[in-house]
């Protein structure tokens, strides 16, 4: 079911992860992105896994939400790796039929995917979106994006729209359901037909849903003028970021974590291939 | 004597097709006054011009003619936009369409932070507002996993933690199920009579009327009725041609007046709304009856 | 004409998650032909659950759900067929509209069940004709509607399937005292007239007092009582307990009843209580 998907949403704790400065999250996320694209071998994939586990064990979150959380990649995840199973050439195939050769790299590569697609789908939640509120993480946004206020770049506009729309995300993924369920109910027919009859079937699902979405976006101006909203000027927060010390270590500490899988890679290692 | 006015409405018009000037206004030449720390309940139908009138109140809508004053600030004067709408809060029909935050505290401080209110103060009025509402223990859950009622009670305290001295509901329980409806009643009720802060709560169910200090009925954008609730619910027969209906109890009372051969022998007043007064009504006159 | 039984029903949200809850248990429960059953409740109550159980929208984790004495998921790939047998109309079910005109869009089921289009316009029509709307309106487009206008046309949009039972969720949810009184007047109506088995999800007995031949009350995901209306209110105390408010015309004899009035606890509408007190007070001795 929709509701089901845990994908950016919230849960509330007090893990160091939790009270770790959204800006340094940012950051770190940032450097977890590109890190995670620098390992190269079996080892440094490993460390990947057992870094994820540490990250779960550190954010206090149950290991079947996060799993749940993973559930809309899988497709996307498992389709990336089968292509690279079956493109992928090396030396001597392992399996061979018809004109398919399924080589040892192949599957190297197809393993070593799925888990980097993976770790970065529980990565950047675990890093932001599980453990920071919306509002922390349109702040921290908006504190690094700051500087090209100077250049007139609507930064806080920007960071708003974001904390409005994951605000939504819950609202919009109910209502579809609704919608869904109501069609249904008049015999609407999602699952049989080919592509263009499947994406006629849609329009009673879509057509509501748009009408829906600018009905409550125009309420929800409304709503917002009346909590004297003007824009980001001259407003205040309730939650300062302030930076602290022990912020910092753990900065660090992560940090170094992430960077490792970089020199994990001149580890010699005698089983996987080398991307 | 009569209280200080807080909203002043005079002459108001408002249509929202301003090219078709044939059409009837949404709201037709309406005059009202709302007094410091009165509970104000408008009731009308659906269509009536209940809802539109509200949103002329806090400047939400300007009206095309006529003038609204919240003290002496008139709503069509650009620079008193922000002083109305802290003065004068508002919280409307959907729950789901104005709460702008993932976390219930984060989004009862946007008010405060709109209005540059300092970290600190926002802290204590954000706390404030949610035991005053009875929602601190959801402090820091999501709204879209409360109950309708619980959602309203958030929005209630979002514009609490603005410092206003008049909270208008616009329509605010008509999605409400029978229990979030009394959440609501009894929060305002609270806020009404502890906290003095003036309540207008625009609404089609005439039982939210009975605890009112007055009730201002609206049929096709115009005020016709103005009175306490006794006095509004008395007139049976013209608030069931409104489409609002009466107490069960009054329309008994209102039934019974209306048998000639009862009519002959006792007499039936107007007015009991509860079935308390029905009840103490109906004995007194089977004792004398019998005694 | 249809009968829909329920065969030890239990319905878990998230069944194979750890979060698992129970939104109904075990019911059993028969809703019988040719009446209007109101199924009462608070939210939470499961009486949502149960509406979206009866046409196959939900699969019940266990139990059955028999529609003249067929399970109605037997031949799940023909669930389809039993929607058009089951009408079901969602709260605020204006949120489904999606088509040019309002008459377009009533169609949308009858045509979904591979209707000719002279079935459909004659569907199209008596749909509209039970809920109200006439000729002028049918042509307009459904946004442009008001509110209750909308709720007419999303009702008939499930009327048009001409289903053997009709379930709606709360059809009059959000509207005001006139716009509830024409609506459910309407759809009573409706039922006598085509003879079918309504269900009315609601939360208010005092509606149900006028509208119901039957109801049931569900509370905690469980049937409390199931009886005709009259029956229900023969034990008003017990009605309390399911945590419902009566109606103030039933809370009003109840207040007499304590104070020694000789009246029936049980009446729930006005009329029963203009007539009982109205003989009291000709001086009539005997208990109404």
């Amino acid at each position: 079911m929709l509701k089901d998907i845990t994908l950016g949403q919230y849960f509330p704790g007090s893990s160091p992860l939790h009270r770790l400065d959204p800006r340094l999250k940012l950051v770190l996320m940032i450097a977890f992105v590109v890190l995670i694209f620098f390992a190269k071998t079996l080892l440094s994939f490993a460390y990947l896994v057992v870094l994820m586990a540490g990250l779960t064990a550190l954010s206090g979150i149950r290991v079947k939400a996060i799993l749940k959380g993973l559930k809309p990649v899988i497709f996307i995840a498992v389709f990336t790796a089968v292509i690279n199973l079956f493109w992928t050439t090396g030396e001597v195939p392992l399996v061979s039929f018809w004109r398919i050769n399924i080589y040892p790299e192949g599957i190297w590569r197809a393993v070593y995917l799925i888990i980097r697609i993976m770790a970065l789908v529980t990565g950047t939640s675990l890093l932001l979106t599980y453990t920071t509120t919306p509002m922390d993480m349109t702040d921290a946004l908006e504190a690094l994006l700051s500087p090209l206020k100077k250049i007139r770049v609507p930064v806080h506009e920007f960071a708003m729209m974001m904390t409005l729309a994951l605000r939504f995300v819950p609202t919009l993924i109910e209502e579809t359901e609704k919608i869904i369920n109501a069609q249904k109910a008049r015999g609407a027919d999602f699952e049989s037909g080919n592509l263009l009859r499947r994406a006629k079937a849609l329009i009673p699902i879509l057509v509501p849903l748009f009408v829906s979405s600018f009905s409550r976006a125009s309420e929800l101006a409304t709503a917002m003028e009346c909590r004297c909203y003007t824009g980001g000027e001259g407003r205040t927060r309730m939650k300062q970021l302030r930076l602290t010390g022990k912020d910092w270590v753990i900065f660090l500490i992560l940090l170094s974590l992430f960077a490792a899988i970089v020199l994990i890679n001149f580890i010699p290692f005698p089983w996987g291939t080398v991307l | 004597m009569q209280k200080e006015a807080i909203i002043t409405c005079t002459d108001l018009t408002f249509r929202y097709d301003t090219d078709q000037p044939a059409a009837r206004p949404a709201v037709d030449g309406v005059s009202l006054t709302v007094r410091r720390g009165e509970f104000l309940v408008v009731l009308g139908r659906n269509g009536s011009g209940k809802s539109t009138l509200a949103k002329l109140m806090n400047g939400i809508l300007l009206p095309v003619e006529g003038t609204v004053l919240v003290g002496d600030m008139d709503t069509a004067d650009e620079k008193y936009l922000i002083p109305i709408r802290r003065k004068v809060g508002m919280v409307f029909q959907n729950p789901d369409n104005q709460l702008v935050s993932n976390v219930v505290e984060e989004d009862v401080a946007f008010g405060p932070e709109n209005l540059g209110v300092p970290p600190a103060e926002i802290r204590r009025r954000v706390d404030e507002a949610l035991q005053t509402v009875g929602m601190s223990e959801y402090a820091h859950h999501a709204p879209h996993k409360l109950s309708g009622g619980q959602k309203q009670r958030v929005a209630i305290a979002g514009v609490l933690a603005m410092k206003p001295d008049c909270l208008i509901l616009d329509e605010a329980t008509a999605m409400l199920d029978p229990r979030g409806r009394q959440e609501i009643m009894e929060t305002i009720t609270t806020l009404n009579k502890k906290h003095g802060i003036t309540v207008v709560l625009i609404t089609h169910h005439m039982e939210e009327a009975i605890a009112a200090d007055r009730v201002v009925v609206m049929e096709k954008g115009r005020v016709t009725e103005e009175g306490t609730p006794r006095e509004i619910f008395s007139h049976v027969e013209k608030m069931k041609r409104a489409g609002l209906g009466v107490p069960q109890v009054t329309e008994l009372i209102h039934e019974l007046s209306w048998d000639g051969s009862l009519s002959g022998r006792y007499s039936f007043p107007s007015g009991i709304l509860t079935e308390a007064e029905a009840a103490e009504f109906f004995t007194e006159l089977l004792e004398k009856n019998h005694g | 004409m249809a009968e829909i039984r329920l065969e030890d029903v239990s319905y878990l949200y998230g069944a194979d998650t750890p979060f698992a809850t129970a939104a109904l248990s075990h019911v059993s429960l028969t809703l019988g032909e040719d009446r209007t059953i109101g199924v009462i409740g608070h939210t939470g109550s499961g009486k949502s659950t149960l509406a979206q159980l009866l046409n196959g929208i939900l699969r019940p984790t266990r139990g059955r759900v028999l529609l003249d004495g067929k399970d109605i998921f037997a031949d799940p790939k023909k669930i389809g067929a039993i929607r058009f047998r089951v009408g079901l109309v969602f709260q605020y079910p204006e949120y489904q509209l999606f088509e040019e005109t309002a008459r377009r869009d009533i169609a949308f089921g009858p045509r979904n069940m591979g209707k000719s289009d002279d079935e459909i316009a004659a569907l199209v029509e008596e749909a509209a004709r039970f809920t109200g709307l006439d000729e002028k309106l049918l042509e307009r487009s459904p946004f442009e509607l008001s509110g209750g206008q909308k709720r007419r046309v999303a009702i008939a949009g499930v009327l048009a399937m001409d289903p053997e039972v009709l379930i709606l969720d709360e059809p009059a949810a959000g509207l005001d005292p006139a716009g509830k009184q024409e609506i459910l007047t309407r759809l009573r109506a409706y039922q006598r007239e085509k003879k079918k088995t309504m269900i009315l999800i609601s939360h208010s007995m005092e509606d149900m007092a006028v509208f119901a031949d039957e109801i049931v009350v569900m509370k905690h995901g469980t049937v409390f009582c199931h009886d005709t209306t009259d029956g229900v209110f023969s034990d008003p105390e017990r009605v309390r307990e399911a945590g419902l408010e009566l109606p103030q015309i039933t809370r009003l004899m109840m207040a007499l009843a304590a104070k020694g009035v000789p009246v029936d606890t049980g009446i729930h509408t006005v009329k029963a209580a203009k007539a009982c007190l109205s003989a009291l007070l000709k001086g009539g001795d005997a208990p109404c």
